[in-house]
């Protein structure tokens, strides 16, 4: 039997997203529930067709704000027919800018049935703790971020799922293909895939895993087409709760085209109404922009639905991983990968929508509250990180005077070792004065911080020492080519 | 949660105009433009389902949903299956239903068994009523014994007193009591036989599930017997919930509080895996 695809584009604070509704298909890719003992956890499984890729697995029932556990359990066949689709699906998209329906087709027609919503977003290719995406599923262990709700968001926010998951097999890595990866990006602005939205800040990537490595080494942008199933509903006490808070938030800022304001678009959204809305980690779309035929679709499809390969899918994914590799990328590449924003920055900047110097200060002198109203929570540790992670990402020139200023104070000693593992991946001249000023002082309270600062100053004199001999060696490069240049005129005066 | 992998449905009342949707949440949607009535189902009060309808209570809210509405016996069997799914999840649901003939769906437990026995088939009014007499009698069969005794006891009493000289008498109302006596015994296990021949009849007027085609499950871990419309394999009543079981010479029935809860007809068995079958079920609950 065929599968039967409705769709509707809706617009959501200025911008497009598509809600396609699938029934009767025949299931053959998407996520199930592959749990075995409900005692031990939870445990859902992205296949295709039979094979089982990716296991993710919460390990409470009811742990919806826990952390979950992803591994890669085997890589998807490259010469296979999905992969083919999924190709299809980028090109005609992205390059031939075929309507996005039609686009997805190939893959609708084996979709698992229920709601799903598409949309763009720039992808950020680590695991959300600056490491290169493609090799670090190998072993499972626990992803910040990727709990089913955001640990800081909760479910009143919506968060772009920027963390990108591979599905192919690093061990596999060819370097031709890698070179024609390079070739093509250089020539785009950006390299573009397509995402299944698998949990939390977490997409499996389906297409252009080398293109995504070569515009990570060409600092380009990743752009991907994302589907992400809707499984939750945001009921109206729900939303109404979320009101009184969001009117008690500052709104905030222009957008432009990167992850953070993607993210702040969405904290504005519907401030004023109040009605259920269907709840997706990117977006929550108001039951009164879905047709009736879609929002009977979602309820329609329950959460436990099998499908014909579900049971082998179940086999499989016990089986031990396929996707172990020895190999890995060079250090300038997993270098640019720490320097990527994390999953703190990301759901921090997602919470906050602005923050003040006044509120800022107020927050340094110990305060939770200003004029009333909570600055970004009750609990005050977890005010300062958020601060300090959203800092971090949207104005950095701030945040290095409150990462400096909180260092500074002795009061808020619980906070020094956070704050300093925070600094540990940015390379500036301000945070090595800061943490030669921490080495020097006498203070007791700066004891733990010492070993913390001995490595950062060790750290960047070898950067600075890196960046010198790269500065050098393209010096060398221009003089080399100068005097080619000048060697060849004076031939050619001769 | 058990049955959760049954597809949700929606059932158009032509009635009230309303959709109705049970799945995940129990939907009330009341046409284009106005927002749907959503209840997680601990927001579910009772639910009552009668010959002609089936009452829901939610919230502040009540639906009745006349049975016209469910298009098909398999859409109804599937929206009940996904109640009574709910209900062992939120017992706090108060449940009326109708006369059953399978064990009621909340009993079961989300277990995907190793190993199983699945055999399908038509429960057979024959092999039901069968197996309804023997558990008559082994319900009732020392009872009626002593019950014998006692009414001969009482009309040998009756008599005798009412002749006057019990030296006299006592000969000719012992003969006549014992007589009488077992008459009435006779006449009572008759009726009590006519009765649960009679039981998998009225049954059949309340559940559509006793024309249907039923899909039975016999494993280490539990047992199941669902229509086979809503029969996902993942889903068992644990042999912890039966007390014991009863065979006869056409089948076997699991009792639970003295209640039958599960029905396999010989005849749904392959021959060579009858004695697996049994041995499997008698290794776990003891036989009465």
């Amino acid at each position: 039997m065929k599968s039967s695809v409705s769709s509707e584009s809706i617009l959501i604070n200025n911008k497009e997203y598509t809600l396609i509704g699938v029934s009767n298909s025949p299931n053959s890719f998407g996520i199930c529930d592959t749990t075995l003992h409900r005692d031990k956890g939870i445990r859902e499984t992205f296949f295709i067709g039979n094979e089982a890729l990716l296991n993710i697995i919460q390990r409470s029932i009811n742990g919806s704000y826990y952390n979950e556990i992803i591994s890669q359990i085997s890589p998807m066949g490259r010469g296979e027919d999905f992969p083919r689709r999924v190709s299809a699906v980028v090109e005609d998209y992205f390059y031939n800018n075929k309507n996005l329906t039609a686009s997805l087709q190939p893959l609708l027609d084996y979709i698992k049935s229920g709601l799903y919503v598409v949309y763009e977003a720039n992808m950020i290719p680590t695991d959300g703790e600056g490491n290169y995406f493609w090799s670090s599923y190998m072993i499972p262990h626990e992803f910040g971020g990727s709990s089913t709700f955001n640990t800081v968001c909760r479910k009143e926010r919506s968060i772009v799922p920027s963390f990108l998951v591979p599905t192919e097999n690093f061990g596999s890595f060819s370097d031709k293909l890698m070179k024609s990866a390079n070739e093509r990006v250089k020539k785009d602005d950006c390299a573009y895939g397509l995402c299944f939205h698998l949990t939390g800040m977490f997409c499996a990537l389906l297409s252009s895993h080398y293109d995504v490595t070569a515009a990570l080494i060409h600092d380009k942008k990743i752009k991907c087409l994302v589907i992400e199933p809707i499984k939750y509903i945001c009921t109206e006490e729900e939303m109404r709760s979320y009101q009184t808070s969001l009117s008690a938030e500052v709104t905030s800022e222009e957008n432009s085209e990167d992850v953070q304001q993607d993210n702040n678009s969405d904290n504005t959204e519907s401030a004023e109404d109040v009605e259920p809305c269907l709840y997706s980690c990117r977006v929550k779309i108001p039951f009164s922009k879905i047709p009736n035929n879609l929002l009977e679709r979602f309820f329609v499809t329950r959460k436990g639905l099998y499908g014909k390969y579900t049971d082998t899918v179940v086999y499989n994914c016990e089986k031990p991983s396929h996707a172990k590799s020895k190999r890995s990328m060079p250090v300038n590449v997993l270098e640019k990968c720490e320097r990527f924003p994390d999953f703190e920055m990301l759901q921090s900047a997602a919470w906050v929508g602005h923050l003040s110097d006044e509120e800022l200060d107020a927050l340094l002198m110990g305060e939770t509250t200003l004029n009333g109203r909570y600055i970004i929570n009750k609990n005050y540790y977890s005010s300062i990180t958020i601060a300090l992670n959203y800092l971090q990402y949207k104005d950095f020139n701030r945040f290095i005077g409150f990462v400096s200023s909180l260092l500074k104070n002795e009061e808020l000693i619980a906070i020094h070792q956070y704050a300093a593992s925070r600094l540990q991946t940015i390379m500036d001249p301000r945070i090595e004065a800061l943490f030669k000023e921490i080495l020097n002082s006498d203070s007791q309270s700066y004891n733990m911080l010492k070993s913390s600062a001995e490595k950062y100053i060790k750290r960047y004199a070898l950067y600075c020492e890196s960046v010198a001999a790269s500065k050098a060696k393209e010096k060398n490069k221009k003089d080399s080519l100068k005097r080619d240049i000048s060697n060849e005129l004076n031939s050619l005066e001769v | 949660m058990a049955f959760e992998s049954v597809r949700g449905r929606k059932v158009f009342s032509p009635m009230t105009g309303m959709t109705y949707i049970f799945g995940d949440y129990f939907v009330v949607m009341k046409g284009e433009g106005v927002n749907p009535d959503i209840y997680e189902w601990s927001q579910v009060v009772s639910i009552t389902e009668t010959m002609s309808a089936l009452n829901i209570t939610a919230g502040k809210q009540s639906y009745s949903i006349e049975m016209n509405a469910f298009e098909d016996e398999d859409k109804f069997l599937a929206v009940r299956t996904i109640i009574e799914g709910q209900i062992a999840v939120h017992p706090e649901i108060r449940y009326k239903f109708n006369k059953r003939i399978l064990p009621l769906k909340y009993l079961y437990k989300n277990i995907t068994p190793d190993n199983a026995y699945i055999m399908k088939g038509f429960y057979e009014e024959k092999v039901i009523n069968s197996c309804n007499i023997a558990l008559v009698i082994a319900r009732f069969g020392r009872y009626m014994f002593l019950m014998t005794i006692l009414l001969i006891i009482a009309l040998f009493i009756g008599f005798v007193t009412a002749m006057g000289d019990f030296r006299e008498n006592w000969l000719y109302c012992l003969p006549l009591s014992i007589f009488i006596g077992i008459i009435i015994s006779i006449v009572v296990y008759l009726v009590v036989g006519i009765i649960a021949r009679h039981k998998f009849n009225s049954t059949k007027k309340y559940d559509p599930a006793t024309s249907k085609e039923i899909t039975v499950v016999v494993a280490p871990e539990g047992f199941a017997a669902v229509e086979s419309s809503v029969y996902t394999g993942r889903d068992l009543i644990p042999w912890s919930e039966a007390n014991f079981f009863i065979e006869t010479h056409a089948g076997l029935v699991v009792l639970r509080d003295n209640k039958s809860v599960f029905w396999l007809p010989k005849s749904f068995i392959p021959k060579n895996q009858q004695s697996d079958v049994f041995g499997m079920i008698a290794a776990r609950v003891r036989q009465r």
